[in-house]
């Protein structure tokens, strides 16, 4: 994987992302064993049903991962490397059915104690277009 | 990961059997039991399948210089979530996560033992609403510094 250089990237740049997945109920039970995190509002349908949300929503653990892949996908060992996701914030419920896909930006970039930094605003939205998590991602290249 | 139903009805059971962490447990400063969580093949393999995640960088044939298989991030947000609950201790039903900030401070490995230590970092009331946030910073088998996170999570009501 090449290495994305400093001096090529500008304020407003798109990042580009192959990833989307449609979220299962499958998915959200698998994720479940592997968090162990079997809170009822994720895999069961009937305690879910009388949540505010109507119905079971995906893991925040589970789908910040598809933003934190957008990034891996991006800058590769830049972002493995020293890396920050920062105020990640949940929007919007992420529910089974719905197909998500990661997207962002530079919104920043600057030298800061000689080190090459970019800022961008990453947000993972759902098939209306809704975001259902923005956050920052700062890495240095 | 291929789970018949009745192994993960299973997994859930002995989950269901756990203590409740209950609102009045938590006070600012608290320091949780270290949780070691270790990073194996048969974890990356999981995370990579259940999450669809088809980047070449986790694959066998992508080792780093010093041979080791990388890890998708997926299991930092695990680890550290669970840094609080340990094998002992679940939350209350229906509470969810609210916000986070995760920092890497080097990439995550097969075989790495991570040790990480979570500690209440606030516990507020309001809008009818009950927020915690923990600080848990992680560390591997050879002390060095794998990540950093800060979560809030909403107490259901």
């Amino acid at each position: 994987m090449s290495m994305l250089e400093f001096n090529n990237v500008n304020i407003g740049d798109k990042i580009h992302s192959t990833i989307n997945h449609v979220i299962t109920q499958e998915m959200i039970n698998q994720w479940a064993v592997l968090a162990n995190d079997f809170n009822p509002l994720h895999i069961d349908l009937e305690f879910a049903k009388h949540t505010k949300f109507g119905s079971t929503v995906a893991h925040g653990s589970f789908t910040v991962t598809y933003l934190l892949e957008m990034m891996v996908e991006w800058l590769g060992m830049q972002w493995l490397n020293g890396g920050q996701l920062t105020d990640v914030k949940y929007t919007a419920p992420v529910k089974p059915g719905d197909k998500i896909s990661p997207q962002g930006q530079i919104v920043d970039k600057k030298i800061i104690d000689g080190k090459n930094i970019i800022e961008c605003e990453v947000w993972l939205e759902n098939q209306a277009e809704e975001k259902v998590i923005i956050s920052k991602a700062t890495a240095q290249l | 990961m291929i789970m018949d139903s009745s192994t993960w009805m299973e997994l859930k059971e002995r989950y269901e059997k756990r203590q409740t962490l209950y609102w009045e447990n938590l006070h600012v400063g608290m320091e949780f039991v270290p949780y070691t969580y270790i990073v194996t093949e048969e974890i990356a393999e999981n995370v990579i399948q259940v999450t669809g995640n088809t980047n070449h960088l986790y694959s066998n044939y992508f080792l780093k210089p010093d041979g080791k298989r990388l890890c998708p991030l997926g299991c930092a947000v695990i680890y550290s979530r669970l840094s609080y609950l340990g094998e002992q201790y679940q939350p209350p039903a229906g509470g969810i996560l609210a916000n986070m900030s995760l920092k890497f401070k080097k990439p995550l490995c097969v075989g790495d033992i991570i040790t990480s230590y979570a500690k209440v970092v606030s516990k507020e009331e309001g809008k009818g609403r009950k927020y915690f946030t923990l600080h848990i910073h992680s560390i591997d088998h050879n002390n060095e510094q794998v990540s950093e996170m800060e979560m809030t999570g909403i107490w259901p009501r």
